[in-house]
């Protein structure tokens, strides 16, 4: 028998809670639109005071798409799975997924897979929405391949971002009070990976680090494939990184939490 | 007159109690009280990101400068440092005890309820690099505009942070508050959180009709806005009379929703 049907299974569940929490899920869309607002602002008084009309590298109009999709990418590509992960790992609850006949990894993953797609649909209906409209109002042609480009770099980053936070999470191994360092080490990676502002904003010293490091791949890299910034052969190539990224990660995630293992207690559950 | 000053003594000692029952408490998981402090630290990277932003692209906000923006963001660093040190932790777990039944153990006793529930927890490690950072900023932005350093200009400007303190309590209360009646508002307190956020820019790069509604509807403006507008002298005598009336206006009104609250509860278990 194949092995899939148990993670489709998961999938579905998946699917399921995330459909239990819509009234939240609509209150965090509209949390989401204040600091679009707040940015669009900062923005506007910036581009409109300047006889300039490029600042860190963007046009008006890619800097206003780029704050608008940059906050909805971070939206879906935040996993949150270092908590749950981590108190999986600090109160015993992993002993369970220990003896049964699927990969703690893969269960995971699956789950993850499944919640997003709800989000995952109606994000990319709003994303259209918006880039129409902006799009048409500052005169940014958007190809069709790039559109296709972006749901394929997003279903990327999503997963880049699974095992970042899978990697992070391996610490809870270690630490045993870990709630703060989450949400420490999230909002670094928001901020790493261009979610509060592009990469640019750094200074070039940092934005040349950070072609080295695999956050720029989870939010600032679709940001840019659909506010019409790059053009094809960059974004080939940035699809390219992300699947060797993603494959660096799935390889020191492994490496980290079998060293972890060691010192796993299971203690509770 | 006596009698009511004797209640206010009584709730000074009994707040330093709590401090000092927090700093105990914190002092025993030190790891902890580093990871707070930590954290607050990425959180303030993430605000100092708008510093950059302001100065590289030399952002003018009608006719303040760069520097003055700086006093604007380092009064947001002070305000967000005070809140997640004075209230943050009692008000999340606020619809924790309506959830569990707990409230019913802390209603028997001798002491207001409000105060209680909303005042009980202190975070000393938190506030700390929000405050440090916070104070530096405001003093260089102070210093660069020739703001002249007189006791007037001081005592307006710890004025309008006192008032600003209150109307965060006030406004940040209000989602827990709300738990009373729909036990999960965390998706609320989310989009207060993120109103707040609007306080990191100086409200003149709003349009007038969000100023006006943060100025007198849903008073966010005000928190981080009126401190260093009153001493660079922009602030009309109106909105001074203003930022200090909202203060009180708002205490009446969350004393009187959470009376009604308290009536709504029922006890959950326990």
């Amino acid at each position: 028998m194949s092995i899939y049907p148990k993670y489709i299974r998961v999938f579905k569940l998946g699917v399921q809670a995330s459909m239990e929490y819509r009234l939240d899920f609509a209150l965090s869309l509209i949390s989401a639109f204040f600091p679009i607002m707040i940015q669009y602002y900062i923005w506007t008084a910036v581009y409109g005071r300047s006889g300039s009309g490029q600042f860190f590298g963007y046009t008006y109009g890619e800097m206003i798409l780029y704050t608008i999709v940059a906050a909805i990418v971070t939206k879906i590509v935040t996993t949150n799975m270092d908590h749950v992960i981590a108190s999986d790992i600090k109160d015993g609850a992993l002993n369970k997924y220990l003896v049964q006949p699927a990969s703690y990894f893969g269960l995971k993953l699956f789950t993850l897979l499944g919640q997003k797609l709800f989000f995952f649909t109606v994000m990319l209906a709003v994303l259209f929405v918006v880039i129409f409209y902006f799009g048409g109002r500052y005169g940014i042609h958007i190809p069709l391949v790039n559109i296709a480009c972006f749901v394929a770099a997003m279903a990327l980053s999503l997963i880049l971002n699974f095992l970042i936070s899978y990697t992070i999470a391996a610490i809870a191994f270690w630490l045993s009070e870990i709630s703060y360092f989450f949400e420490m080490t999230g909002l670094l990676v928001i901020i790493l990976s261009g979610g509060v502002f592009p990469i640019e904003v750094f200074g070039q010293a940092v934005s040349h680090l950070l072609n080295y490091l695999p956050f720029k791949y989870t939010i600032y890299f679709p940001s840019n494939v659909i506010n019409g910034k790059l053009i094809l052969s960059e974004i080939t190539e940035g699809l390219l990184m992300q699947f060797f990224w993603i494959g660096v990660m799935f390889l020191v995630s492994k490496l980290v939490w079998r060293i972890g293992f060691k010192k796993y207690l299971g203690l509770g559950g | 007159m006596k009698t009511r000053l004797g209640t206010l003594k009584t709730y000074g000692i009994i707040y330093l109690q709590f401090i000092k029952n927090c700093f105990i408490a914190q002092m025993e998981y030190r790891t902890n009280f580093i990871l707070g402090i930590a954290v607050e630290i990425a959180y303030l990277l993430s605000k100092l990101l708008y510093v950059v932003v302001v100065y590289k692209s030399d952002l003018h906000i009608g006719d303040i400068p760069p520097d003055g923006i700086l006093m604007f963001v380092g009064t947001y660093t002070m305000m967000t440092g005070l809140y997640s040190g004075l209230f943050f932790t009692n008000f999340v777990r606020i619809s924790d005890y309506v959830r569990t039944g707990e409230l019913d153990l802390l209603m028997v006793k001798p002491i207001s309820l409000q105060f209680m529930v909303s005042l009980r927890y202190i975070d000393l490690g938190m506030p700390i690099p929000n405050l440090a950072a916070g104070i530096t900023m405001v003093s260089i932005g102070w210093s660069a505009l020739g703001i002249p350093v007189t006791a007037y200009h001081l005592f307006l400007f710890a004025l309008y942070l006192l008032s600003a303190l209150v109307i965060t309590y006030c406004l940040m209360i209000i989602p827990a508050i709300l738990s009373f009646w729909f036990v999960n508002t965390g998706g609320l307190a989310g989009i207060f959180y993120a109103i707040w956020d609007a306080n990191n820019m100086p409200m003149p790069i709003y349009p007038r009709l969000i100023q006006r509604i943060g100025v007198y509807v849903l008073p966010f403006l005000v928190i981080t806005n009126f401190a260093p507008l009153s001493v660079m002298e922009r602030l009309d005598g109106g909105l001074m009379l203003w930022g200090a009336i909202v203060p009180i206006l708002l205490l009446v009104c969350v004393r009187l929703i959470w009376r009604k609250a308290i009536k709504n509860y029922s006890s959950a278990s326990g």
